[in-house]
């Protein structure tokens, strides 16, 4: 999903080195076991014979003995509940029926657990077992969560929509590579965009729920989260601008009835919509000629019949309840990394204690070349200028994203953002910071 | 995109001075042209494109890219043009032709008119390349119905980028060469409904066609991945290390889903023959 530090999964991996040992000297009991029973077609009974008791299969007739899945246990505390209602959504159960008509040639394990690093990856591992692997990292089911609407937020979607839809489409974005790589599927395109067409192509083979709750939560996850920052062109992924249009327009070229609103609403331009129902058609043919073959068509109608997404009641408070908690909050600290000595900050934030009232605060003191925490703020953004005698560290006049404060030049002050300049006072232009979705914080940097 | 890329991708031309020093006839039978392309040059209403018109036609270029398409058997004709467009480019429809755009070629002289003289023509003719496998990938795709994961655009790109490195490295390096002058003159921001567009924009295809070039020959382009004084490279390390695979994945898709169309023997002939030689480029 996002590009994984390779270094990052090595030693991710390397810890489990021990468990891996262990289970080395059983691996191939296990193999020669499950060999044998899938040809003596007791596939059901593959997970009680399993030495890796974390590792499960879905007990229903949408069963695929190839696919496990297992929610691992995180080592920070604070993801256990987060554990808990994936397992009570049963994220993993419901993927793994949704994968079940796929005759795959390799044994498949989904897995949810703790990285180290924010991400969603299809990984093939020759040391693990099974060696291909989609993985889900508690981090990243943490930074979806962050990038939902907030309470009280205008937005057209619900958070359990955006939660649920942009989860559930990166599970299947991932599932596309392992369809890509398993099946050794043709590629011409760009394989990360290949792998969101299949994602949203699948959504769009289910009922108009399960297809709104996908492609909305998806889209929106594209538009709020990759699309943040510049653009990185050399990356092997699409900007995410694209990839939210991407979406819409194989959506819309699927059922332009359905997401007739994304074309009224203008956030697919007309021009883009006119291409969708051959972009959609060119997935179909794509799909048809090279992923059908492989897909047991019985088993695919009932994956089809079933109902998908529902959220129990409880489910929903559990995830409002979430919503609530997601702390709209970021610390904040500030590094005077030039060869200018005795540095002063002043910010525009909004503080916790009163979350809808900008203020101005100043002056914080920077250590040459060192760093001070300034504390903790409400919201996404906030506005900093710094001085040190004749040098400034502020908003061009040009930069319409600057906030024309004022500042007090001698002694501290502390004021409401917008209020007019006191004696002693002058009008400076702040420089706007915007925190990373996935981030709880930042350290302003100032050089020369 | 203006990016300060011209210098290295100069220095990767310049390291290989057999590129002007090639002199010699290919010795091969010539390949047959393909029956089953047509092709036209339509004289151009705007008399500024007259020069043009009249080297394309006296330089044979259109009958040169019927002898190269020779081993492809397409299931139905193709015909292929230089026509004036009204724009730079008129994008390949369903059922055709294949236009390239007298616009679009004054476009690339006039971007490679900015490049040092003894590399101008390598610039023209591996721009016009570019172009011209671009747009007969479209063509192809739709005229032989192949399945197409991931953006057309991009799919096109890739599958040219793939035919530019099947013959010998003289030709990659031109070929390759011509594509990032051309596209690092575009000075296009992109922004906000513009990432809408079907096409991608013009520095992520001019990594797209890098990649693919390190990606199939690791050793002509190497400069691609050679630290400058500052420590950055052309083509950045978190992409050069999925080169290879984005490399081998065009080429399994090419095998599978394109390479039955294809005739092996032709294709030894054509693959065997020297194309764009110093001689015919001037």
């Amino acid at each position: 999903m996002v590009a994984p530090d390779r270094h990052k999964i090595i030693r991710a991996y390397a810890a489990r080195s021990f468990m891996k040992q262990i289970r080395s000297a059983l691996r191939l009991r296990k193999d020669v076991m499950k060999l044998h029973l899938r040809f003596a077609a007791f596939a059901l009974a593959c997970a009680a014979v399993s030495d890796q008791p974390t590792f499960a299969q879905t007990s229903s007739e949408l069963n695929n003995s190839l696919i496990t899945f297992s929610y691992s246990p995180p080592k920070s505390a604070k993801y256990l509940p987060m554990m808990d209602r994936l397992k009570s959504f049963q994220i993993l159960e419901q993927l793994s029926q949704f994968l079940s008509p796929l005759r795959l040639p390799h044994r498949l394990a989904l897995e949810v657990r703790e990285c180290g690093f924010v991400n969603a990856q299809f990984v093939t591992w020759p040391g693990a077992d099974p060696a291909w692997r989609i993985e889900l990292c508690y981090e990243f089911i943490q930074a979806i969560e962050r990038v939902g609407p907030k309470q009280g937020e205008q937005s057209e979607f619900t958070y359990e929509d955006v939660v649920v839809g942009s989860v559930v489409g990166v599970l299947l974005h991932e599932g596309g590579h392992a369809v890509f790589n398993m099946l050794n599927v043709p590629v011409f395109g760009r394989e990360e965009d290949a792998a969101d067409e299949m994602s949203t192509f699948i959504a769009l083979q289910f009922s108009k729920d399960v297809a709104l709750t996908i492609v909305r939560g998806y889209s929106y996850l594209a538009k709020k989260w990759f699309a943040f920052g510049a653009p990185l062109y050399s990356d092997e992924h699409g900007t995410g601008l694209q990839r939210y249009y991407n979406t819409l327009c194989v959506a819309y070229g699927a059922d332009p009835v359905l997401f007739k609103d994304f074309v009224d609403k203008g956030d697919l331009p007309k021009h883009r919509a006119a291409n969708c129902a051959s972009e959609y058609e060119q997935i179909k043919l794509a799909f048809k000629e090279t992923v059908l073959p492989f897909v047991d068509q019985n088993l695919m109608k009932k994956v089809q019949a079933k109902e998908w997404l529902k959220l129990t009641p409880t489910q929903v408070t559990a995830l409002r309840q979430q919503q609530q908690k997601q702390q709209q909050t970021f610390s904040f600290a500030a590094c005077n990394l030039s060869s200018i000595s005795g540095v002063y900050l002043a910010l525009t934030v909004r503080d916790v204690s009163d979350p809808q009232k900008w203020q101005v605060h100043g002056w914080f003191p920077l250590p040459d070349e060192g760093c001070n925490y300034i504390g903790t703020f409400y919201g996404d953004k906030l506005f900093y200028f710094a001085f040190s005698g004749n040098n400034v560290w502020s908003a061009p006049d040009t930069d319409r994203t600057a906030s024309k404060q004022c500042v007090d030049t001698v002694h501290a002050f502390d004021e409401a953002a917008g209020d007019k300049c006191k004696p002693g006072q002058v009008a400076v232009n702040f420089r706007r910071w915007v925190i990373g979705p996935a981030e709880t914080g930042f350290t302003l940097k100032l050089h020369d | 995109m203006r990016r300060i890329i011209t210098a290295a991708a100069v220095a990767f031309v310049l390291a290989y001075p057999t590129v002007h020093a090639i002199e010699v006839k290919a010795q091969v039978a010539p390949a047959l042209p393909n029956s089953r392309i047509e092709i036209a040059y339509v004289q151009p209403t705007n008399r500024s494109y007259q020069p043009i018109y009249d080297r394309l036609k006296k330089r044979q270029v259109l009958e040169e890219l019927q002898r190269f398409l020779t081993p492809l058997r397409l299931s139905r004709k193709l015909s292929m043009k230089v026509d004036q467009c009204g724009a730079t480019t008129s994008p390949y429809k369903s059922q055709g032709p294949v236009t390239i755009c007298y616009e679009l070629i004054d476009q690339i002289e006039k971007i490679a008119a900015n490049v040092d003289a003894s590399l101008r023509s390598s610039a023209i003719a591996g721009a016009f390349i570019m172009v011209v496998l671009h747009e007969v990938s479209h063509a192809v795709f739709e005229i032989q119905q192949v399945p197409v994961w991931g953006r057309m655009e991009d799919a096109a790109d890739r599958l040219a980028a793939l035919v530019m490195l099947q013959f010998d490295e003289v030709l990659a390096l031109r070929t390759i060469f011509g594509t990032t002058i051309f596209f690092n003159a575009s000075d296009k921001t992109w922004t906000g409904s513009d990432f809408a567009d079907v096409s991608s924009p013009e520095e992520q295809r001019y990594y797209n066609y890098l990649c693919i070039a390190y990606g199939g020959a690791p050793i002509t382009f190497q400069g691609l991945v050679t630290p400058d004084q500052n420590g950055q490279q052309t083509l950045p390390r978190h992409r050069a290390a999925r080169c290879a695979s984005e490399y081998r994945q065009v080429l399994k898709a090419f095998n599978l889903r394109i390479m039955p169309f294809v005739d092996p023997n032709s294709l030894v002939t054509v693959r065997s023959m020297q194309w764009l030689l110093p001689t015919d480029i001037k």
